[in-house]
């Protein structure tokens, strides 16, 4: 099965969120983006939307909920947010949503950063098997996988995805 | 096979690591890689961002006890601990030892293993004797993590590294940086604990400054140069740590008075000049102004003492975490095994 | 145990006498070696041994041993640690007087005597406190002390309230010849140390013991026995500095002679790295040149070695560090510690004098070595002989050894006390 091309979806993504945006306006749109795929993406999203806010980040090892059997990240690069975030309208950006864990712990964190009027969701490629009753509200496009298969994105330039089976790697 | 070795070909196993080399307990700031210390560092600073939100706590140790075992009476030191491990969202136990069963004759192993019946994840323990936390975590409970909050003359590996922080937090860096710690080294697990990581660490020079009463015989031999005149050892250096002068001392015949300790060893405004122009000062605390320190150093503008405090909080939460963290997967390990 | 009139035949026995290696069968009767080699008229062995492969000595003398009785019975008796010192190849141990209470009356050395007695493990030999409860002030009953047994007199690590006392216990002592055994120990200098005072102990935070806490006693001793004419046996000295001391002092002609403990040619203060109590030891253990100066003392001839064997409860040792109690169980593994010796080149022509041949003369025990005639005390080491140091082999109670539970090599497999078995492992 052949993976989609990074930059297409990236377009796709851009197009999308021009469209929401235009159906819902926000007068200071945050974006941001999850280490480290989804920061990538985010950062090519802000580029293209122009968005006067600055591009924010979030690392959310501290807030993972497989802490007791993975351990704590060795390399944790921190979270760069706004220190207020009550009654903002905040763009979340993730490179692939698969179980929804990763944005569940995302959006916790962002509430102790305070009380957002609205989270959207942008991820560049869905590939199903949700774990959790989250959905984004903009993606570029949906992959369904066999067995063990797993799709990581590398970059930062250029975006290209990438197999990883957990039989073979790791 | 041949009979039991003798001494030279003797080293000690390094029981704070996992089989991964990851943190399990945190005991000394001796014998980790300069990796690793980095490592507590770039957590901490991570958790140094957390702090400045409108909610200071992360669930990383939702669930996870931890009990703070204080032997020896220091309520600043535990305070801090127990407000990391609150802001790590783990339930915390204050118990004060000093005062409650070793006085009914209650062994310290037998105290330790009480607790780990009750299924603590980590203990913080301050202790009076050399070698306490290291004997704690190598045969009383090994398989619960314990963070070193200072045994007797040994150690305080966490006030070593909120030390370390603030210094990169304040110079960037640590290459060609040059330390002296200035006062009761002798006495000091704060200074034994410095020394280790500043070394390891990679700094240019550190400098140890008192008299000889107080430093430790052949201190040399840790790859420090020993100053006993302040101006010389002042000269050129980029980072300067105070430390406490009790009163004991005096009394003990280590030292003639105060004045004259001042006189020779005090950090005044004028000696300070003779660092260079943009040289921190630290202190570990409680300082006593006027006997080792200057009021208007310690207030200056080259102080970073504050600093160090709130510092303090997020090195505490990384070396907890990770711990907590490096005693998971030993499990792990072990389970799999 | 045997009858005492027993006749044994040891076969194929291996030994050291002059500097040389002998070879031959020994005939044994009643305490007494009775003949080499050539089988006496009608001598009918109740007993055949087959010594192969083991090298025989003069039972060994230990010069300085802890009992745990009087005081201490959570540390052992006298029974289990006469027992362990019989296992390890000794037929005769000094016992420090500091008990509780302390070793200073005629009672309580017959009482500690007749205790050994009765268990029959190896002789037991009381060094009576020189001073009454070893407080440093009144002058015990030296005299009758020595009359009732004790082959010497201490202060353990007690010091004399003054030097004027010191020296006036000297005189008396030295006005009926009796020999003083000293632990070379300044408490005031050692400020309740629990390690040689050096870059390691400044490293681990511990509080250190200089090494002028003992070579500061040992000048001082050596400068008053000379002023008195006392005879003096230093115990347990762990410096090279106190090895000069004591060699320059001899060269003058001074009355003395010394022993170092076996922990102060095993291990050095490097091994308290990990803040393993079992090394704990008092006077604690020095550096790397210090044990290499002891044992170029020990095979030259020129230093005696005794255990300080020191029984301790797992309770004493399970603390931090400055804690626990200091004091090492030497006896179960003192054979493979011998062998371990050995292979770091002290020879066991010098092991046997100082073991066996200098504390006999020193004490005034009756000389044993190998010939007709003399009195067949003997114990009989395998240097090769594979083990593992655990609690159902030992016998000592305490096993605060850092070579417990640990593979050993080189094991005593019998002793003979006075021509009886006391140890067995051959058959």
């Amino acid at each position: 099965m052949d993976l989609p091309d990074a930059p297409a979806l990236l377009d796709k993504l851009i197009d999308q969120t021009r469209t929401l945006l235009a159906e819902e306006p926000t007068e200071a749109l945050i974006v941001v983006g999850i280490h480290t795929g989804g920061l990538w993406v985010a950062e090519k999203l802000h580029q293209a939307l122009k968005c006067p806010q600055p591009l924010y980040s979030l690392d959310i090892s501290f807030y993972r909920d497989d802490y007791h059997s993975r351990g704590l990240n060795p390399k944790i690069r921190g979270s760069q947010l706004p220190n207020d975030l009550d009654n903002a309208t905040v763009l979340l950006v993730d490179d692939v949503i698969m179980s929804g864990r990763t944005l569940r712990a995302a959006i916790n964190e962002l509430f102790d950063y305070g009380r957002p009027s609205r989270i959207r969701l942008a991820t560049l490629l869905d590939l199903g098997r949700r774990e959790l009753p989250i959905q984004p509200d903009l993606t570029g496009g949906r992959l369904h996988l066999e067995g063990q298969d797993r799709v990581k994105l590398q970059g930062p330039s250029p975006l290209r995805f990438e197999w990883q089976n957990l039989n073979r790697a790791t | 096979m041949h009979s039991k070795p003798a001494g030279a070909s003797f080293t000690a196993p390094n029981v704070q690591l996992n089989d991964a080399g990851k943190l399990k307990h945190f005991l000394t700031t001796e014998g980790l890689s300069p990796e690793l210390l980095t490592d507590i560092l770039d957590t901490a600073d991570s958790f140094i961002s957390t702090q400045n939100r409108s909610i200071k706590t992360v669930p990383i140790l939702r669930g996870k006890t931890v009990v703070n075992l204080f032997f020896e009476n220091s309520t600043r030191t535990r305070s801090t601990f127990e407000l990391a491990a609150k802001r790590l969202s783990a339930d915390i136990l204050n118990l004060d030892i000093a005062t409650s069963s070793t006085k009914k004759g209650e062994s310290l192993q037998d105290t330790l293993w009480n607790l780990e019946a009750m299924h603590s994840d980590m203990f913080v323990v301050r202790h009076s004797d050399s070698g306490a936390a290291h004997f704690i975590a190598s045969q009383v409970t090994p398989d619960i993590a314990i963070i070193n909050a200072g045994d007797g003359r040994h150690a305080h590996p966490t006030q070593a590294m909120l030390d370390m922080l603030t210094i990169r937090r304040n110079k960037g860096r640590f290459e060609g940086l040059v330390v002296a710690i200035c006062g009761d080294v002798l006495h000091s697990r704060v200074a034994r604990s410095e020394i280790q990581a500043l070394k390891t660490l990679g700094v240019a020079e550190i400098r140890v400054i008192a008299p000889k009463t107080l430093i430790p015989k052949d201190i040399e031999d840790l790859g420090v140069r020993f100053f006993s005149n302040m101006d010389e050892g002042l000269k050129q250096v980029d980072v300067i740590t105070m430390l406490r002068l009790q009163k004991e001392r005096m009394q003990s015949a280590l030292l003639p008075s105060q004045s004259e300790y001042y006189k020779l060893y005090g950090l005044s405004q004028e000696r300070l000049g003779l660092a260079q122009p943009d040289a921190i000062v630290m202190h570990p605390g409680p300082m006593n102004r006027g006997v080792e320190i200057e009021s208007s150093v310690a207030d200056g503008a080259q102080s970073v003492i504050l600093e160090q405090v709130s510092n303090g909080i997020a090195v505490r939460m990384a070396v907890m975490a990770m711990a907590v963290s490096g005693q998971q997967e030993a499990r792990k390990a072990q389970s799999e095994s | 145990m045997k009858h005492p009139n027993s006749r044994i035949q040891i076969d194929h026995a291996t030994w050291f006498s002059e500097g040389t290696q002998h070879q031959g069968t020994l005939f044994i009767e009643g305490d007494r070696i009775v003949a080499i080699d050539q089988e006496p008229e009608a001598f009918e062995a109740d007993e055949h041994i087959d010594a192969s492969g083991l090298l025989m000595f003069p039972g060994f003398v230990d010069c300085f041993a802890y009992m745990p009785e009087p005081g201490f019975v959570d540390k052992g008796t006298i029974d289990s640690e006469t027992r362990a010192a019989a296992m390890a190849g000794f037929t005769t141990v000094l016992c420090s007087p500091e008990t509780h209470p302390v070793l200073d009356s005629t009672a309580l050395v017959h009482r500690v005597h007749e205790q050994a007695h009765r268990s029959g493990h190896t002789d037991l030999k009381v060094i009576g406190a020189m001073t009454q409860k070893l407080e440093g002030q009144q002058l015990s009953n030296m005299h009758a002390l020595h009359q009732s047994g004790c082959l010497a007199l201490s202060q353990g690590f007690q010091p004399f309230e003054t030097l004027n006392v010191m020296r006036r216990a000297f005189e008396y002592a030295a006005t009926f010849d009796l020999l003083f055994v000293s632990v070379p120990w300044c408490a005031d200098l050692a400020n309740q140390g629990c390690a040689h005072e050096g870059a390691l102990s400044g490293r681990l935070g511990l509080n250190g013991v200089p090494e002028v806490a003992e070579t500061l006693a040992v000048a001082q001793q050596l400068l008053l026995a000379e002023a008195t004419g006392l005879r003096l046996h230093f115990t347990g000295i762990t410096t090279a500095r106190s090895v000069e001391l004591i060699q320059a002092a001899i060269a003058r002609g001074v009355d003395v002679t010394a022993d170092t403990s076996l922990a102060h040619l095993l291990f050095t203060d490097q091994q308290l790295l990990g803040f393993d109590s079992r090394y704990h030891i008092q006077p604690p253990l020095r550096t790397e040149t210090d044990r290499q100066a002891l044992m170029a003392a020990v095979k030259a001839g020129e230093l005696m070695l005794s255990s300080h064997h020191c029984s301790q409860d797992i309770a004493s040792k399970a603390t931090p560090f400055a804690a626990s109690e200091p004091g090492m169980s030497q006896y179960d593994s003192l054979p493979a510690a011998l062998t371990h010796l050995v292979e770091q080149g002290i020879d066991w022509h010098a092991l046997q004098k100082a073991l066996c041949l200098a504390p006999r003369q020193r004490f005034g025990l009756e000389s044993t070595g190998i010939q007709i005639n003399a009195k067949a005390d003997l114990c009989f080491i395998d240097p090769s002989h594979e083990w593992h140091y655990n609690r159902e082999n030992a016998a000592s109670t305490g096993t605060n050894h850092p070579w417990f539970e640990q593979p050993l090599v080189g094991r005593n497999r019998l002793t003979l006390k006075s021509g009886r078995i006391v140890h067995q492992e051959l058959r």
